[in-house]
């Protein structure tokens, strides 16, 4: 009986207000924050070369050891990330300014090849988990590829 | 025994995590649970302060709460990419219209929008008045609504005890706000806002949550 209500406590605990572990591994913290969150604001907010080492490298983190209850990268992330390989300067911007441990996540340094890849394989694969988004990462696919 | 356990359980479910309500997510989000979003799309807050960075700051911290409450949130990054292309960025033209076009071009199946009243430094913290809706693309139907009036606390504390404790806080405090941190006053108060919205697709409490009881609809706390 003692069991019973434990498990019953717990529950009930942990349900109301959300308080539930995380569904999703967002990179690490940073201050009172994730570096996720931390470095889409710098970059959103003014994108500089390191900004785009630094959001890179948290992305492919992401990616490659998802995380939290679901251990798969969190909704968009994996679409944002390939939006980015695919921009025109970032491979450049990434051979030029990018720290060593960085580089060190690729397994190539044909930055150009790699990233044009990766980056298509990144908008795939946010299809892939989540088939909702489909409806806008097709055409955005489509439309990087002319 | 069962009365007892009946007891703690209610107890414990009233009274964890400061949320004191009789009213339940069923009745406070029914249009929640009747539509059922599983995408949604964040658009750019309307900011009325004088605080350019509020509208950022807010935008680019709003998926993780509602992406850790289980719904597919499209990302605000790209999407913003795409508004701006079509020149459909600015919220206040869509908030009061159709969304249709949401759904089409995006799968979206609600809108969030965001209106920033006050974002201001205050002591260790930051004053903010913020008001959320979010809206069927389908029905146009308001599924959540919420105002906020927090004081985000910044303050450090260590809890320690000695003096030299109690300085060192105060020194860190003063060096927090100074450089500003407001990227973490935005994810507090995302975090704050959304933390009893109806679990979504994702979430292992999906559908079953509607027992749990909810917010008020209108709040004012302080969030530390």
């Amino acid at each position: 009986m003692r069991k019973i209500i434990l498990v019953a406590l717990t529950t009930v605990l942990l349900s109301s207000c959300g308080f539930t572990s995380s569904l999703y591994y967002w990179g690490g913290s940073i201050g009172g924050t994730t570096k996720y969150e931390d470095l889409a604001y710098k970059t959103y907010d003014k994108q500089t070369p390191k900004s785009i080492c630094d959001l890179v490298a948290v992305y492919e983190n992401m990616v490659t050891k998802p995380g939290g209850s679901r251990q798969m990268p969190p909704p968009g992330i994996c679409a944002e990330y390939g939006y980015l390989l695919l921009q025109p300067e970032t491979a450049t911007t990434f051979m030029n300014n990018a720290s060593s441990s960085q580089k060190g996540l690729f397994g190539s340094d044909n930055y150009d090849v790699l990233f044009q890849e990766r980056g298509k394989e990144m908008l795939e694969k946010e299809i892939e988990l989540y088939p909702e988004s489909a409806v806008f990462i097709e055409p955005l696919i489509k439309k990087l590829a002319k | 025994m069962k009365r007892i356990i009946a007891i703690i359980l209610l107890a414990a479910s009233v009274s964890s995590c400061g949320i004191v309500s009789q009213v339940t997510r069923e009745s406070q989000y029914a249009a929640m649970y009747n539509d059922m979003p599983t995408t949604i799309l964040v658009m750019p807050p309307i900011n009325n302060t004088s605080n350019v960075e509020a509208k950022d700051l807010l935008y680019t911290s709003i998926s993780r709460p509602l992406a850790e409450a289980g719904y597919y949130v499209i990302s605000p990054l790209l999407a913003m990419d795409v508004l701006k292309a079509e020149s459909a960025y600015d919220s206040e033209l869509f908030i009061d219209g159709s969304l249709a076009m949401f759904k089409k071009y995006f799968g979206a199946d609600a809108v969030v929008f965001s209106q920033i009243d006050t974002w201001a430094k205050r002591g260790f913290g930051i004053d903010t008045k913020i008001r959320y809706i979010i809206k069927s693309t389908t029905s146009n139907e308001i599924l959540f609504e919420r105002s906020c009036d927090l004081y985000l606390d910044l303050s450090h504390n260590s809890n320690g005890n000695s003096t030299l404790s109690i300085l060192t806080d105060l020194a860190i405090s003063a060096i927090s706000t100074a450089t500003t941190d407001h990227i973490e006053a935005a994810r507090k108060a995302n975090n704050y806002i959304f933390r009893d919205i109806p679990r979504g697709k994702y979430s292992p409490l999906y559908l079953q949550d509607k027992g749990v009881a909810a917010e008020p609809k209108d709040i004012k706390a302080t969030v530390k």
